[in-house]
């Protein structure tokens, strides 16, 4: 077996434990924070078969309203995990959390793939000229990623709202896709699904729809890129390799590439670690643009209390994000040899 | 801005010859040996002077056809061979890829080419897919000299290409340099703070100090005879494993702060035989039969200097 297969075998296993550690972890903050969450959804004065009801829905007590012990609550919450349940909503009509959570993630990933897509154009772009140029070009790149980086996502939002939306009336406020048009369900992706069935209107609605939403993650997230972009390429060209490479009368056009690959190790790390911090701007950005996903799920959720949906998504991203850095483990893996287990 | 002043008088090499530079760190030697291929990273640049290699100035010569010299005519290895080579590419497409931007040839003749290279630094040619780090410290440095040398370049220039490698290392690559000095006929440009090392090895000697160069002689004569001080100082501070073990002999103070160079000689104040003029005026270098030195003890102590 090849070192690379092992890596991966030995990478894959070790997301087990990591995944076990965050859902213990939310299970646990779920249960030591202050108040009754029962209370605190009914009232004071619900009539006690309400509250009954809902302890048994969260897993608190048994049928005959004994309470279950802590650690029994724990291993039913493990078990029902494995299986695929997080459980019910405890609002919305009882609804299956996993039915919920599926229900609104391909906008999320739709809008956190077009920001992802955006930002790594942007920032990847502006920090290599930075990098290779050096000089004022740096500099220039250096005050866009502080400035991109310091960005709050809801006012940039809103200036790009009214400044597109409002002022030229070129796209719209927010919204995922005019409605009526929503293309068959296929991926539930609009943009993807959209080229799929050839439903080329519903298509330019939804890459009008996502253009403001995108453009706010993506700028945001482009300083991070920039900056690490334009050191790790003025950090490469210093490296003896490349004096050596110069030395042996490789021309510049070949030494690009060399320089950009092993540039390229920080700013995939950064990849990885941004994909994770997508999904927190995400929440803002659905937020702010009214963009149906998992963050505006998310946030109405935890306006009503609704546990044991906040506590499956909260899991979900959870898992979502392990298995992100788990693919971005095994890229470095395959980009750079001397990472190996 | 920051100046850094580098003086050479005159240095020659010639082909089949092995010639060490020899200097402490900060000196300069690095940087002449980068000048000569017009390497030296900016800030720094060169202002004046001539670097003739095959007739041609290498000062004048446009970028395109000094890339063409680079590597093909002009070889040169570096101090630490791991971080001198791409770390995420096998060491076989590095050596390819060198061959090909200078020749004609096609990937599998460049392989060819490459492999006979490996083999002749005495690398298994199994080692070609291999990446840099799974080599050896000594065998990274063999391939360096393989990259270097594989074209048939006229000159090499070695910079501390032994310094980060054991003794017996050392030894096998100082070895290998000599082979290639003799089957080659190369000329070879030896950069090393290891005196010892040059006196053994080495055809002529250079030496330098803060940016000048001091004394230029062959190596028997000035390992028997050094005229200049900062020479006889440095000869004497070599340790001798065969005497009785004595205290280090060293010398005493500091190479100068460069942005601040002396006036005169630069080494004055350090040398034990410093007179006024050396604290005034920059010594002239005079030619004594095959041997260069710049130092007032040989004027006479007179000012005869520029």
């Amino acid at each position: 077996m090849t070192s690379l297969k092992v890596f991966v075998i030995a990478r894959l296993l070790l997301v087990i434990p990591t995944i076990l550690l965050l859902v213990s972890l939310v299970f646990f903050i779920m249960r030591v924070m202050p108040g009754d969450p029962v209370i605190a959804i009914v009232g004071m004065k619900a009539p006690p078969e309400r509250i009954l009801e809902l302890r048994k829905a969260l897993g608190l007590v048994d049928e005959s309203g004994n309470p279950i012990p802590l650690p029994i609550q724990y291993f039913n919450y493990l078990a029902n995990l494995f299986r695929g349940d997080f459980g019910r909503s405890l609002i919305w009509g009882k609804r299956p959390v996993l039915v919920e959570i599926m229900e609104h993630l391909p906008a999320t990933i739709e809008l956190a793939m077009a920001g992802f897509l955006v930002s790594i154009i942007l920032g990847v772009t502006l920090g290599t000229i930075g990098g290779w140029k050096g000089g004022k070009m740096s500099s220039a790149v250096k005050i866009y990623s502080a400035i991109t980086y310091a960005l709050f996502i809801p006012w940039i939002g809103m200036m790009l709202q009214l400044l597109f939306a409002v002022w030229l009336k070129v796209l719209p406020v927010g919204g995922r896709i005019d409605p009526g048009l929503e293309p068959p369900m296929i991926t539930g992706l609009y943009l993807l699904d959209s080229i799929l069935t050839g439903r080329w209107d519903s298509f330019v609605s939804a890459l009008r729809h996502i253009i403001l939403p995108s453009l706010t993650l993506g700028l945001v997230i482009s300083g991070v890129f920039s900056r690490v972009a334009r050191t790790s390429v003025e950090e490469i060209m210093r490296q003896d390799f490349v004096i050596a490479a110069r030395a042996r009368g490789i021309p510049e056009h070949r030494l690009v590439v060399h320089i950009l690959r092993n540039a390229f190790i920080p700013i995939m790390t950064m990849m990885g670690l941004q994909l994770a911090l997508l999904m927190t701007g995400a929440i803002l950005t659905e937020t702010t643009f009214s963009w149906p996903g998992m963050g505006t799920s998310l946030f109405e959720r935890i306006e009503y209390r609704d546990y044991t949906t906040v506590q499956g998504t909260v899991v979900f991203f959870a898992i979502i994000i392990s298995v992100i850095n788990l693919v971005v483990d095994i890229l470095y893996a395959y980009i750079d040899p001397r990472i190996r287990y | 801005m920051v100046s850094f002043e580098l003086l050479i008088m005159y240095l020659s090499i010639n082909r089949g010859e092995l010639l060490g530079l020899v200097g402490e760190s900060g000196s300069g030697k690095s940087s002449l040996g980068l000048s000569i291929v017009r390497l030296i990273p900016p800030p720094g640049r060169i202002v004046d002077g001539e670097i003739t290699f095959r007739g041609m100035n290498l000062l004048k010569l446009p970028e395109k056809e000094l890339r063409n010299i680079r590597g093909k005519h002009i070889g040169m290895i570096f101090q630490d061979p791991l971080t001198s080579l791409d770390p995420l590419r096998k060491i076989g497409d590095q050596l390819v890829e060198t061959i090909i931007v200078h020749t004609r040839v096609n990937e599998e003749e460049a392989k060819e080419i490459a492999l006979r290279a490996l083999e002749r630094v005495g690398i298994a040619p199994d080692r070609f897919d291999d990446y840099p780090h799974q080599l050896s410290g000594g065998m990274r440095q063999r391939v360096m000299i393989a990259m270097a040398t594989m074209l048939n370049p006229d000159l090499l220039i070695a910079d501390e290409p032994t310094t980060a490698l054991d003794v017996i290392v050392q030894s096998r690559i100082m070895d290998l340099l000599s082979d290639l000095k003799k089957s080659m006929k190369m000329a070879i440009l030896l950069i090393t703070h290891d005196l010892a090392l040059v006196i053994e090895r080495s055809d002529r000697v250079a030496v330098m100090y803060a940016g000048e160069l001091c004394e230029v002689g062959p190596s028997e004569v000035i390992s028997q005879e050094p005229l200049h001080p900062y020479t006889q100082l440095l000869l004497e501070s070599i340790p001798d494993i065969e005497k009785p073990r004595t205290k280090l002999v060293y010398i005493p103070g500091n190479p100068p702060d460069m942005r601040n160079p002396p006036t005169g000689c630069r080494f004055w104040p350090r040398c034990p035989k410093v007179m006024d003029v050396c604290k005034r005026i920059s010594p002239r270098s005079l030619e004594l039969d095959d041997r260069f030195v710049r130092c007032h003890l040989y004027n006479g102590g007179l000012e005869c200097g520029k």
